[in-house]
């Protein structure tokens, strides 16, 4: 279809093509260990943590579809250990049996918090894609935000339209309502994060000094589901984050980086409470078992944590309401090095967290 | 490393050929094929099994990459740079330029984008391009005529003969798994 657009001499490896390519192999595994080494640990989330100890509870299996080792595809898990694994992961908007939503559905629930989280033992990393809940995405030629996803078609519609939009495969579901992540964060000792400036939100009653502070569970989860934060500006002022909900996006991939680390601190004397109390809170695909929890678990303990998020435009949609669309560029940078890992000399991604960390003025410590 | 070295040459045509049919310009090209080998090289353990659907994806990204910046070049010195000898566009003839096959390449959604690359770019078949973004041949198909229907429409000028034309294989549309 595209001949017209060959080369019209015939093609051959330019000499020297072998050992360049050698030579910068053999730079980025050496840059790649010294950044790896030393940094922040990770227990593929706080599941694989509370799952390192077998026997006892199961989390809750539901029938998932879309997954890619449905079809045999190459991030298949089970087959294949040490492999990359990308797990979506959802806060659901709610506990069970108690919606919190006024105005919606009672029956549904709603997502909340939306992360891809790939497991990369072999880059010795923990990649956190924050998914914002405001993407306008298509799904079998309807239009809708990602969050509507879920209540409408359950994790299968969400799984499909992370693949038509991002291009991302998905290989098991995580699921967790607030109740559940509220526990989960103190039986793993709370979140440690640092504050910039003084923040607040005078609705939910959360107030937070500059340093790095320990937080439990119900202030982590206040902080990740707040809409209404303020920040003291140098003149004691209050300014408040006009980015609503992409905000609070960005405030719950803070809170869900510093909940891994918190995962990898935990010790093994600590692992039975952690596990009494942890895996009843969570729902995940029937394809994972507990051997792929306590392998990431094990596997993921020394990964640093790596946050991307998305970069998105605001657009006002037929119906009035507000949309968030991905941006023009800067997508596929962001995707590749979620999905691969690595440095890109070409086109320089800033994939070590930063982006979030600036927007926010908070990051794990 | 033995299997990569005796797949190198091949692995460095498939992704000479993706680049050059974006870039037109055979040192860009070499400078995407270099690096698409490179990170091919760095995850061989795992992308050994489907390399070449693999560096021909790569060799696309980069190549696309590569056409954004010029693009971005161009408007910020506020002139329009001439199109090469083989950027080859014959609307009449129903052939597309390598801009306009890169600019519409760009705004089809990741994965229409990644399958029309595949299978259309780079002629990798329906089953390694299956294999390679872990999903069924039925829905590779899919994304490719969606990709290449949204591609037309992008790229045929009003009362125009159409630049690309799906092969009738492709019409074969199954529904979604």
């Amino acid at each position: 279809m595209f001949e017209h657009l060959d080369d019209p001499h015939p093609y051959a490896p330019a000499p020297g093509l072998r050992a360049a390519v050698h030579g910068q192999v053999r730079r980025r595994r050496r840059r790649r260990v010294a950044v790896a080494s030393g940094v922040a640990t990770v227990a593929a989330l706080g599941v694989g943590s509370v799952a390192a100890v077998r026997g006892r509870l199961e989390p809750q299996k539901i029938d998932v579809g879309g997954l890619a080792e449905e079809a045999g595809g190459p991030d298949t898990p089970s087959t294949a250990p040490g492999d990359p694994v990308t797990i979506l992961v959802v806060g659901l908007d709610g506990t069970e049996g108690v919606p919190q939503s006024g105005g919606r559905d009672p029956d549904r629930y709603y997502p909340d918090s939306m992360a891809l989280v790939r497991l990369d033992p072999e880059a010795g990393e923990v990649r956190l894609l924050t998914l914002p809940r405001d993407l306008r995405v298509e799904v079998d030629g309807v239009e809708m935000r990602l969050n509507q996803t879920l209540p409408t078609g359950g994790p299968t519609r969400l799984i499909q339209a992370l693949d038509q939009t991002l291009g991302t495969p998905v290989d098991h579901y995580v699921q967790i309502d607030y109740r559940g992540a509220q526990e989960l964060v103190d039986v793993l000792g709370g979140t440690r994060i640092a504050v910039d400036r003084p923040v607040r939100d005078r609705w939910s009653g959360l107030a937070l000094e500059p340093g790095c502070r320990m937080l439990d569970g119900a202030t982590t989860v206040t902080l990740a589901r707040s809409r209404f934060i303020e920040v003291q500006q140098d003149d004691g002022s209050w300014a408040r984050d006009t980015r609503s909900t992409l905000g609070r996006d960005l405030r719950g991939a803070v809170a869900a980086a510093a909940l891994l680390q918190a995962a990898g601190r935990i010790g093994v004397a600590d692992l039975p409470d952690v596990v009494r109390t942890g895996l009843g809170w969570v729902t995940v695909d029937d394809g994972l078992d507990r051997d792929d929890l306590v392998r990431w678990a094990r596997d993921g303990r020394d990964d640093r944590v790596v946050t991307f998020n998305l970069p998105t435009v605001d657009q006002v949609a037929e119906d009035g309401n507000m949309y968030l669309r991905l941006a023009a560029d800067g997508v596929d940078p962001v995707i590749d090095a979620f999905t691969d890992g690595g440095s890109d000399p070409i086109a320089p991604v800033d994939h070590t967290g930063a982006p979030v960390a600036e927007a926010t003025g908070l990051r794990p410590c | 490393m033995d299997r990569f070295g005796d797949a190198f040459d091949d692995l460095s045509a498939v992704a000479h050929r993706v680049a050059y049919r974006l870039l037109g310009d055979r040192s860009e090209a070499e400078e995407v094929t270099q690096e698409a080998l490179v990170r091919v090289y760095l995850r061989w353990r795992r992308v050994g099994p489907y390399a070449e659907a693999w560096t021909a994806r790569v060799a696309a990204n980069l190549a696309l990459d590569h056409h954004r910046r010029r693009s971005r070049q161009r408007r910020h010195a506020e002139t329009v740079a001439p199109t090469t000898a083989t950027d080859v566009a014959d609307p009449a003839a129903g052939l597309v330029s390598r801009l306009e096959l890169a600019e519409g390449l760009r705004r089809l959604p990741r994965r229409q984008r990644e399958v029309v690359t595949l299978r259309y770019l780079a002629d990798v078949s329906e089953a390694e391009t299956a294999r390679l973004l872990g999903c069924s041949p039925g829905t590779v198909k899919q994304h490719a005529h969606r990709g290449l229907a949204a591609l037309r429409l992008d790229l045929t000028p009003p009362d125009d003969a159409l630049p690309v034309t799906a092969p009738q294989e492709e019409t074969d549309v199954r529904a979604p798994r």
